[in-house]
């Protein structure tokens, strides 16, 4: 059974799947149904240090750059086939391959071109973050965020981290007023 | 006061609302109806009954009314006395021929919250203002702000309502309307004195007006002819005005009079049509007083204009079904189908393609468009092309009321005559 977390709450991975070496990290939405134009909404990584800042700026791992400079968070973009049937993004992570001073890897989603098109989470129906088995495809845990979208263009959906020995997820649900710009910044990366 | 932004949720503990409440909104559009969908967790609609608009203000127990004026409409709702299967209550503006953020203003306000829909829409002409939910055992309000530039069809098809495209229709079966084969003339003539007899019985206000019919159709040689006469009627809320005064009766009465100079059997069949169409079974003289009336009180007025419904649900009754035709159908009597809309309907794709589909079969559409609509739309299927033979002719009639009831049958039969030569040609007829 797959934990179902609320906005905050966090759940030990490990835990829930001894022996878990890679995991999917899956992202969905609903398509727009009303009229007017589609959202359009690009997951990003971020792999942290203690500081809560990217080593360097690959590792902010978005679609005009796919990998991880160690090659440990893979972002497969839009999924149609495979594992994560169904979600719309998803992202590899194979977490023994994870650096040692990687202290998290933080999910976050970006409506692009959100502000020019007057289009915010809020709008956005069914999202979801979800943590797969990357062995199997199991599903571990799943944060439904519809709720806690609001009128932000920018959404950390949620982190991936280390604690002690084991790697936990946690759903954040925390919104970026200011958008991409804000959101990269705040990470370390030099956009 | 808190402003609410296109997007923004939140709980009714936040910004001080509770149940009851009363929801307004102000818009100062002519023509905007505003509406109150009770719909599942899931935004389906829970049936027509939870639907607070112009014909049904009142939700079965009382849970949403609504009062709805030119510039403003406002619900009372208590949203703890709904049934447990409504979890959203929400409020929509529709328009049948603009759209909605035409309106100087798309103001919803409750208690100390309020939203301006306007500036997050563009070209809907239904759009969704805002919604209560419940989630997680508590109510809250969200500002939607998104909407369909098709209209109030594509926003019922949102919220789960059937709307159904062509070819879709239930499985056909075999044309059953008996077509006489006594030779026509005779009973024809039989069936004229039996229906004079009748009209001066029973409807003899009817006695002036059969005598123009018969002019009219002499005129066009077809005072012999027979036809299976059918009178399609909209009853889409924004015709209230014209069945309340009793217009669309006399309008009735005048078709019937026609009717019962070339129907096959002097009544008239007649659907409706709003949002759905209903197959509202024949008048004839005797029934004719009060019919309109009567229709009205087992269809009420329908919130929605859907032409293709309609012809489908004509098309099944005289022809057995309302699918995709391939080739050319012979019967011996058309069907002459006099069609009155006031405004523009929902399903243009659909009824351009029925129209198609129907061009194959021998009937004959009349389409009357009353008011002052523009109509483009009737315009376009009076010029449709890809169909089999032209099959159809639109007329426009300010005040069906007080055209002179020899002009008015003059354009009911303009082209139908045409018509009638070029389906025998193109073998629609035998």
């Amino acid at each position: 059974m797959p934990v179902s977390l609320t906005k905050g709450g966090n759940v030990s991975l490990s835990k829930e799947a001894p022996g878990l070496k890679k995991i999917n990290v899956g992202l969905g939405w609903d398509t727009r149904r009303t009229d007017g134009a589609d959202f359009d909404l690009d997951a990003m990584v971020f792999l942290v240090n203690d500081a809560g800042k990217v080593r360097n700026d690959q590792d902010f791992v978005f679609f005009n750059n796919k990998s991880s400079s160690d090659g440990s968070v893979t972002h497969q973009g839009d999924n149609r086939t495979g594992a994560g049937e169904g979600d719309d993004e998803v992202i590899n992570m194979d977490l023994e391959k994870v650096p040692a001073d990687v202290q998290k890897i933080v999910v976050a989603v970006v409506i692009y071109e959100g502000q020019t098109r007057g289009q915010n989470f809020g709008m956005v129906e069914k999202a979801y973050a979800r943590v797969l088995n990357g062995d199997g495809g199991a599903e571990i845990a799943r944060y439904d965020l519809t709720e806690d979208g609001g009128t932000v263009t920018a959404m950390i959906f949620g982190e991936i981290y280390r604690n002690g020995g084991e790697w936990k997820f946690k759903a954040i649900g925390q919104g970026f007023n200011d958008g991409f710009q804000a959101l990269v910044k705040s990470y370390g990366v030099n956009a | 006061m808190t402003q609410l932004q296109a997007g923004e949720k939140r709980k009714f503990s936040d910004v001080g609302l509770s149940s009851p409440l009363v929801v307004t909104v102000r818009h100062n559009l002519t023509g905007l109806d505003i509406s109150a969908f009770g719909l599942s967790a899931e935004r389906k609609m829970a049936g027509d009954d939870y639907i607070a608009f112009y014909n049904n203000p009142r939700t079965p127990q009382g849970e949403i009314t609504a009062q709805l004026g030119a510039d403003e409409a406002s619900f009372n709702i208590d949203l703890g006395k709904l049934p447990p299967n409504i979890e959203r209550v929400m409020f929509t503006a529709t328009h049948d021929s603009v759209p909605v953020a035409s309106a100087p203003q798309l103001l919803v306000t409750l208690g100390g919250v309020s939203f301006d829909a306007k500036p997050a829409l563009k070209n809907e002409k239904a759009a969704m203002l805002l919604e209560l939910y419940k989630h997680s055992g508590e109510w809250r309000v969200g500002a939607v702000g998104q909407g369909f530039n098709g209209g109030l069809g594509d926003l019922i098809v949102y919220f789960g309502g059937e709307v159904e495209a062509p070819g879709t229709a239930a499985a056909p079966s075999p044309a059953a309307a008996p077509v006489p084969t006594a030779p026509a003339v005779s009973l024809k003539k039989q069936t004229q004195v039996r229906l004079d007899k009748e009209i001066a019985e029973k409807a003899p206000q009817l006695i002036s007006l059969v005598k123009q019919a018969e002019v009219s159709l002499k005129k066009r040689g077809l005072d012999e002819h027979t036809a299976r006469v059918a009178l399609v009627l909209d009853i889409s809320a924004s015709m209230s005005v014209l069945y309340r005064q009793g217009v669309v009766q006399r309008v009735a009465e005048k078709t019937l009079a026609l009717a019962s100079r070339f129907d096959d059997d002097g009544r008239m069949d007649v659907f409706l049509f709003g949002l759905q169409a209903h197959d509202a079974g024949d008048i004839g003289i005797e029934g004719i007083a009060g019919a309109v009336e009567k229709l009205i009180k087992r269809h009420p007025l329908e919130g929605g204009t859907m032409y293709a419904r309609a012809m489908q649900e004509v098309r099944k009754h005289y022809f057995g079904a309302s699918k995709p035709r391939k080739s050319a159908l012979m019967e011996k009597t058309p069907v002459y189908v006099i069609f009155i809309t006031d405004g523009e309907t929902f399903d243009k794709k659909e009824s351009e393609a029925q129209l198609k589909d129907a061009s194959l079969e021998p009937v004959f559409w009349k389409f009357v468009g009353v008011g002052r609509e523009k109509f483009e739309f009737l315009q376009k299927l009076d010029d449709l092309s890809g169909r089999y033979i032209d099959n159809a002719d639109f007329v426009q009639i300010e005040n069906i009321d007080t055209l002179d009831s020899g002009q008015l049958y003059e354009m009911l039969l303009q082209e139908y005559d045409g018509y009638l030569r070029l389906a025998r040609q193109q073998g629609l007829l035998s």
